[in-house]
């Protein structure tokens, strides 16, 4: 084989056959496998397997309508309902359970974010002014695989008023969001609960238009 | 030509500076920026390939603290028309791939999956003896309002403690599918039910934020 030294190509150089690169595992050089690139590695150029392509795995979820919760255990353990598929990467990414739980299809580390809008009922609580009697404390947060992650639980306060015809009765939104490492086929949810501390049989209103779960990672 | 037959090379150089020169494969071809040499087997091409990871990626504010939050109805259906435009029209950071609004919100110069995101202050205003308000906020893209991407939160004011004005925060991570030249926007609107008579709101654009954020 005839051996050059560095050479200078004025125009193009056109090859009928191989481009080699230098294996050094074997330490020959070698025409590179189908679909491999020619790139620099450990100092010397050679073929390499290319980068594998930029997955985005995504899903965004929410509900239709209202949904009662009246759990009053202190514990967000109630699924909520948000079983509608806003956009996601597809079936083979994520599956929706009629209640509202997310299946991942690969693990991977996900970012996870909800949101919980609700309100009081007014069948409850209708006292006037900041009494007991008309304050309850939504609360919600993720599972995974019917384990509360104990750092997305929020909560919050909803007031119900009177005021003759006209009452306020406190919408609010809890939101969060965390890192979670999931294996293939963890179950993700977003579950709520209500406390009612002078236990009036208040019930949470969940309005799930509003409410939802959005999972994201890239891979 | 000169014609060379498996031949060992030290090391080669194409053309006499860096605008000349090529090195032209199978097809014929010389290749175009951001082409890489992809073997067949036998011989290789130029070809596009997945590039690295890029991320886009913007987090605007603004420069209200107190931005008028009018009353829009009840604003606790979907229906409900909110349309007021929060002025978020300040850079926190970006990787340069939008514009920012005017008024407020970020256009989107690429196509992609975008990972959005906003955060929004809102307080009452200590204008009566009621002390019981709301507001809420939601993303609009190109006007619409994007479904989902609603949320409330609670400015109650205590007006037994002097005139303290209560302030909340409502909040929402969702995933957008957007176009070139699509607009992302957040609106905001009294949510108190009596707003009519009672408890107007503010937004304070300064502690709010709207971020757009995507891989290609």
């Amino acid at each position: 084989m005839a051996k050059i030294k560095t050479t200078n190509i004025r125009d193009d150089l056109r090859l009928i056959e191989g481009f080699r690169g230098y294996d050094r595992d074997t330490q020959t050089s070698n025409p590179g496998q189908n679909g491999q690139v020619f790139a620099k590695q450990n100092g010397r150029p050679a073929w390499v397997n290319a980068p594998p392509a930029i997955t985005q795995r995504y899903i965004s979820t929410n509900g239709i309508g209202i949904q009662d919760i009246s759990s009053t255990d202190g514990n967000p353990n109630t699924n909520v309902d948000i079983d509608q598929t806003l956009i996601t990467s597809g079936t083979s990414d994520f599956t929706v359970s009629g209640e509202g739980a997310i299946t991942v299809i690969n693990a991977g580390i996900y970012i996870a974010a909800y949101s919980f809008t609700f309100k009081h009922n007014l069948a409850g609580d209708r006292l006037e002014n900041n009494q007991d009697e008309n304050m309850i404390i939504g609360q919600c947060g993720i599972e995974v695989n019917n384990v509360n992650v104990v750092e997305t639980i929020g909560r919050g306060t909803s007031y119900a008023r009177t005021g003759g015809a006209i009452y306020d009765n406190g919408f609010l939104t809890l939101s969060g969001d965390t890192v979670l490492n999931l294996a293939a086929n963890d179950e993700v949810k977003l579950v709520g609960g209500i406390r009612d501390r002078d236990g009036e049989a208040s019930v949470l209103l969940v309005y799930l238009d509003f409410s939802g779960l959005t999972l994201y990672t890239v891979n | 030509m000169a014609r060379f037959k498996d031949t060992t090379v030290q090391s080669l150089q194409f053309g006499d500076n860096v605008s000349d020169g090529n090195l032209i494969d199978s097809l014929n071809s010389a290749g175009t920026d951001g082409q890489v040499l992809v073997s067949t087997g036998t011989g290789f091409e130029w070809r596009t390939v997945g590039t690295q990871a890029q991320s886009r990626y913007i987090t605007v504010f603004g420069a209200l603290p107190n931005q008028d939050l009018p009353a829009q109805g009840l604003a606790t259906t979907p229906e409900d028309s909110i349309t007021t435009t929060i002025d978020l029209d300040q850079i926190v950071d970006s990787s340069g791939d939008f514009n920012v609004l005017p008024a407020g919100g970020v256009q989107v110069n690429d196509a992609g999956i975008y990972l959005v995101s906003y955060s929004c202050l809102a307080r009452g205003v200590i204008s009566n003896t009621f002390d019981q308000t709301g507001a809420c906020f939601q993303l609009n893209v190109n006007n619409s309002y994007v479904v989902g991407s609603r949320t409330y939160c609670s400015t109650n004011n205590d007006l037994d403690i002097s005139d303290f004005a209560g302030q909340g925060i409502a909040a929402k991570t969702i995933i957008l599918s957007l176009s070139v030249g699509d607009s992302v926007t957040v609106q905001g609107a009294n949510a108190t039910e009596f707003n009519a008579i009672f408890g107007l709101t503010e937004c304070d654009t300064t502690r709010s934020t709207l971020t757009l954020f995507s891989f290609i």
